[in-house]
């Protein structure tokens, strides 16, 4: 019973494993090939990391494999996002069948929000001397 | 089938999804792609340790895949602001 979950994990987990693979080879856009490890290595790493588990029924292999599995759901993610987001701002290039991009006005309405600052600096020199004194 | 097999298997399959990575490591146009393609390769590595210690039946390399997902995270997120050009003015 536990040999054939085994197996049914291990197979799961190598076919995620291969299509995150497959789909950072073939797809057309970067923005679309970071989907692929990003859900794929999630799935298929928390796969193969249960297999292990139900394989090695010791307290620390257990106890490992599902400190490595929080770690690796809670990471995986952030960072991907973090990668697409700095390749966002520095404009690498889409596929020419985009059709919606909502980030650009939300990333166009931030930058001038940032901009406004300055005014407010005026006033802050205006009362300087006044410290000062 | 036996766990063993399968398990052999899989690191055949694995290996080859390393290759598919390194190909888009070496054409990829941008940086982010490579950055990206590396990632998805410490991924494949991970599993295949992963797949080595079951193989094994023992506890002892999965530290590895502790590191190895550490590290990859931390990586990731540096060579982002790398190239964003946010780390060093």
């Amino acid at each position: 019973m536990s040999e054939a979950v085994t197996s049914a994990l291990i197979g799961v987990g190598v076919f995620f494993l291969f299509v995150a693979s497959l789909g950072v080879l073939r797809l057309s856009d970067f923005y679309t090939r970071i989907h692929a490890p990003t859900k794929g290595a999630t799935l298929g790493l928390s796969s193969l990391l249960l297999a292990f588990a139900v394989a090695v029924p010791e307290t620390t292999a257990i106890t490992k494999a599902l400190l490595v599995l929080g770690l690796i759901a809670a990471t995986v993610p952030v960072g991907s996002h973090i990668l697409m987001r700095a390749a966002y701002r520095s404009n690498v290039p889409r596929a020419r069948e985009t059709k919606l991009d909502e980030y650009h006005e939300e990333l166009e309405r931030r930058r001038g929000r940032r901009e406004e600052p300055p005014e407010s600096t005026d006033v802050l020199e205006e009362q300087q001397p006044e410290r000062r004194l | 089938m036996s766990v063993d097999l399968v398990a052999v298997i899989g690191l055949g399959v694995l290996g080859l999804s390393i290759a598919l990575c390194g190909v888009r490591a070496a054409i990829g146009p941008s940086l982010f792609d490579r950055a990206l393609a590396f990632d998805c390769i410490s991924y494949n590595f991970a599993g295949s340790i992963l797949l080595v210690s079951l193989l094994m039946r023992s506890a002892l390399y999965i530290e590895v895949v502790l590191v190895i997902a550490l590290f990859g995270f931390i990586a990731t997120i540096t060579i982002a602001f790398y190239l964003e050009g946010t780390l060093v003015e």
